[in-house]
């Protein structure tokens, strides 16, 4: 438990601050009031509804639900890189699903089976918000990774028929494509360990020092986390382009033009 | 090697481009395809290497037919040249260098003194090597194409209007190299007179047919 735990007036006090940027958007006219509006409602009624439902989770306790739930997290993400990619559910969705479990699994299991040394590694209280740091950053390099990997390909289809013309693979013909990609992909996350401390104080950090814990102690659980983050996101994007390219390039080696939306 | 194409038809966004084409090309021979503006030529050409895929009739390159299957090994027979090649990024050096590196092509040894011979062939000045491909005009593309063409050292050649961005000496120089290619089946694209010069046989895709 937080030291300072937030009550229901404190909770309502904060809405409170709201009403600075709602007078700043009426003053300079800015049309995204009723936007902004739902918005805060949406989050307010989503994360009470994850609130919920996580209680319950810790609760219970069990390590099957645990691993129900991060794996529900990770069907919703498949569904959501794809859409935000401009790419084609059924063709992808198995591959980039089989890619997002491993890039989550592998650096979770790793963070609190050996960096906790926790006996359950899948643990409601460890396995469910490392699970979902390390899932929302896998999320965000697949969105650019995979956009990238493609766009490249079909803009530069010249180039990619070319390597094929000169005797390329498929996995040579993709190569140069699969390092652009993971190079985009990657940056945001390698600029954010460059950055970090410096331009902002990272949320996990936060979190484990208004629970009480020592800074100390915050800033080992943020650098185990920004690495588990970097080991995830370049496992996922790395299996999402290899396991999709598979089903995404027709029997001459050319892209499926059925794959984007 | 032999290209037969039987009864080949080819489409584009719906309408057939031609059908009921057939021809054969014997090994060594060097073929014009000939045919108006959009009447498919350079379609043709993408479909012997397999990046346009037939509507109906089929492609027999050295015996075999072409099929999602066959492509790989058979792309290894051929060399292809597009009308404005897009070799990638890196130096000229970098994009020669390049089908070296693949599995296909590990039996070829690589020689820079080869490709500078060609250069001097083709009226290529060795610095241009080293410059970006990005910076080449279309001219110098094609014929850095080109000498990859004949680096990987194939027994087909496919050239899509191989000199139309060349200016009349390189064009003379393109078709003397060429000449000596004896030993492959060539198919060519061309508007230009000077190449219809060195053809056994040209095919008319108007007409679906070829003659001497």
């Amino acid at each position: 438990m937080p030291d300072a735990p937030i009550q229901l007036w404190g909770l309502v006090a904060g809405y409170g601050l709201l009403i600075v940027p709602f007078a700043v958007l009426l003053w300079a006219k800015v049309p995204v009031m009723g936007r902004a509006a739902i918005a805060v409602v949406r989050m307010t009624l989503q994360l009470l509804f994850v609130g919920l439902y996580l209680q319950v989770v810790f609760d219970i306790d069990r390590p099957w639900l645990s691993g129900l739930w991060v794996l529900v997290m990770i069907v919703v993400a498949d569904f959501s890189i794809l859409r935000n990619s401009g790419l084609r559910f059924r063709p992808l969705a198995f591959p980039l699903f089989v890619s997002l479990l491993a890039g989550t699994l592998v650096p979770m299991f790793y963070f609190v089976g050996i960096i906790l040394w926790q006996p359950n590694v899948l643990a409601a209280r460890f396995a469910i918000p490392i699970g979902g740091m390390i899932l929302g950053n896998c999320l965000r390099a697949d969105v650019i990774g995979l956009r990238k990997f493609f766009q490249s390909i079909r803009t530069g289809e010249k180039a990619y028929q070319q390597r094929l013309a000169d005797g390329a693979t498929l996995a040579e013909a993709t190569k140069p494509y699969l390092t652009e990609a993971l190079h985009e992909a990657l940056a945001p996350s390698i600029a954010s360990m460059a950055t970090i401390g410096l331009v902002s104080l990272p949320g996990m950090m936060t979190g484990v020092i208004l629970g009480g814990a020592d800074p100390s102690v915050a800033v080992m659980y943020q650098i185990a986390i920004m690495i588990a983050i970097f080991t995830g996101a370049t496992l996922t994007i790395a299996l999402a382009i290899v396991l999709c390219r598979k089903t995404s390039f027709n029997a001459y080696g050319l892209l499926k033009p059925g794959i984007f939306t | 090697m032999t290209i037969t194409v039987d009864n080949l038809m080819l489409r584009r966004d719906g309408a057939a481009l031609f059908s009921g084409l057939s021809f054969e090309a014997q090994a060594g021979q060097t073929v014009c395809i000939d045919g108006r503006s959009g009447s498919g030529k350079s379609t043709l050409l993408k479909a012997l290497v397999g990046f346009v895929t037939p509507d109906a009739g089929q492609i027999v390159i050295g015996g075999e037919e072409l099929t999602g299957k066959s492509v790989w090994h058979l792309r290894r027979k051929i060399a292809y040249v597009s009308q404005e090649p897009d070799l990638g990024q890196g130096s000229a050096l970098d994009c020669v260098r390049r089908p070296f590196g693949y599995h296909a092509n590990a039996h070829l040894t690589w020689d820079e003194q080869t490709v500078k011979d060609y250069c001097d062939l083709l009226h290529l000045p060795h610095k241009l090597l080293g410059r970006d491909m990005a910076e080449l005009s279309g001219g110098e593309k094609q014929r850095i194409a080109f000498i990859i063409a004949l680096l990987l050292d194939r027994p087909i050649l496919l050239l899509d209007e191989p000199i139309s961005a060349l200016d009349k000496h390189s064009k003379a120089a393109f078709k003397e190299l060429l000449a000596t290619e004896s030993s492959r089946t060539v198919l060519f694209v061309s508007h230009d007179d000077m190449l219809l010069e060195i053809a056994d046989i040209k095919v008319d895709l108007e007409t679906g047919g070829a003659h001497a």
